[in-house]
This record gives C-alpha cells, sequence and structure tokens, in this order.
C-alpha cells in the first residue's frame, strides 16, 4: 500500500470524522479550524480525487436540496482500506513517538 | 449574473463535477472573504483538464474572467445571532435558515460538531456530548432553554 501524505492523512481523518455527511466544503472547514490556516477548495478536490482513485474513500451524490439552488453534494466516506491506512499511520506515529523526546 | 458565471464554468469543467462544484463555490461565497473565494474559484479552475487544451494567453484571460464573476456575484446574505446564557455567550451564523457556523464562548465550533435534525440544532463538544441545543424558528431566528453555569470542575473542552 502507498504511505500516505500529510494532507492525504489529514483529509482521510476529516471525512471518518463526518462519517458519510462530509462535502469538500465542510471538509475544508474542518481542516482550516483545525490546522488553523486557509487551504483551497481546489487543494481539497485534488486530494479528494486522488484518495478516491487510491480505493481510500468512496463518494456518492446526495438528493438536490433547496439549499445551494438546488444543486447536489457529493458525500464521502471512508472505505475499509481508507480505515486501515488511518490506523497503520497512527501505529506508526506511536512506534516513533515512544522513542522521542517529544510524546505524542 | 449567476447564468453568465455557470456559461463559462460550463465549458471549463467537467460536466460530471459541474453541479457539485457550482454548489460548493456558491456555498462557499457566503461563508469565505472575498480573497479566499478568489483562491478557491482559481485553484478549482486551473486543475481543469481542459483549461491545458488552450493557448495560455487565452487561458490566463479566461480564468481572470472567472474570478471576476464570481466576485461581483451576490452571497447569500449572512446574518449572525449573537446570544447568551448563563453557561455563557455563543453566536449561530445562517445563510438563511441554513445554519453556516457557530461559536461557544468566542470558540469557532467545527462543522462536524454541528448537527441539524430539521428544526433542532445541536452543538457537540470534543467529546461528542451535548454544548447546546436550540430549536430553529426560521432565518436567523431560534430559541433555546437557557443553561445553567458550568462548574469548574465539569467543563468540557471544545
Amino acid at each position: 500500500m502507498d504511505r500516505l501524505g500529510s494532507f492525504e492523512e489529514l483529509v482521510l481523518i476529516v471525512v471518518g470524522r463526518q462519517a458519510g455527511e462530509g462535502y469538500a466544503v465542510t471538509i475544508q472547514d474542518a481542516l482550516e479550524c483545525e490546522c488553523h490556516e486557509e487551504i483551497s477548495l481546489g487543494a481539497v478536490y485534488a486530494t479528494l480525487d486522488r484518495l478516491e482513485q487510491k480505493k481510500l474513500l468512496r463518494s456518492s451524490v446526495g438528493g438536490a436540496t433547496s439549499e445551494r439552488g438546488g444543486r447536489r453534494k457529493r458525500y464521502f466516506e471512508l472505505t475499509a482500506p481508507g480505515a486501515a491506512a488511518l490506523r497503520q499511520m497512527q501505529e506508526i506515529r506511536a512506534r516513533l513517538h515512544a522513542g522521542s523526546a517529544i510524546r505524542a | 449574473m449567476r447564468i453568465r458565471r455557470e456559461s463559462v464554468l460550463r465549458w471549463l469543467i467537467d460536466p460530471s463535477y459541474l453541479e457539485e462544484i457550482l454548489g460548493d463555490l456558491t456555498e462557499s461565497r457566503g461563508t469565505r472573504t472575498g480573497v479566499s473565494h478568489l483562491r478557491d474559484v482559481l485553484s478549482v479552475c486551473v486543475r481543469q483538464s481542459r483549461l491545458r487544451t488552450i493557448p495560455r494567453s487565452l487561458a490566463l484571460p479566461l480564468v481572470a474572467a472567472i474570478a471576476a464573476l464570481f466576485l461581483l456575484a451576490n452571497p447569500a446574505p449572512i446574518r449572525t445571532v449573537l446570544a447568551a446564557d448563563d453557561a455563557g455567550p455563543f453566536s449561530i451564523r445562517f445563510a438563511g435558515r441554513e445554519v453556516v457556523g457557530a461559536t461557544l464562548a468566542g470558540n469557532r465550533v467545527p462543522p462536524d460538531r454541528i448537527v441539524r435534525h430539521g428544526e433542532t440544532l445541536i452543538l457537540r463538544d470534543a467529546r461528542g456530548g451535548e454544548a447546546l441545543r436550540l430549536r430553529i424558528l426560521g432565518a436567523s431566528n431560534f430559541t433555546w432553554q437557557g443553561r445553567a453555569a458550568p462548574r469548574d470542575s465539569l467543563r468540557q473542552p471544545l
């Protein structure tokens, strides 16, 4: 399995937290809120596309709503390989931090 | 303005993604500053494969024109309602009837902790507990049961 990039990992974590209710705008908002920096929508789309191509997440288009002029949203959710990749990264970080002066 | 803007984007963006991208850009226009929104529009445009099929001398003015059309479009009216009870101040940000943001005790609540079920709006704390429950009555209008002042030992981090 390809190792996740750090931004890919952050996006996967947010998608997992939003439990199938997340779409590009809410994912961007959550990342900006937690990272305290501006993140462009284009960067979020590019990463979501890449993660979907790697089959670490899947997307589905929701039904039309009165919000956003009736335009539908594309919702993202973690796949089993996506959750496994996140767990793997978490374990690697935990092992590395265990031997570090800086504790996680 | 929306029709002109969409006409340009319809040509540029892959039709299978057009609806969600237009919706996302429209939604984010209501909550972001002009500069941030401009960055969003440009970042979306430059990654469209069709842009690479035309000469750069045409591509740059095209992207600039799209950005200008988005900046000139009227955003959804955003209203922030400030309120307080014994537990402290909070604010709810509305775009019409839709809740697009919230703060608790001055801290921004991450969007995944803002849960809406019909008329009920719940703001959750970091542990998933219910920090505040409101009933949305309409655009920029809500009611709630006043919360009691927290004891320091029971305060939940946001």
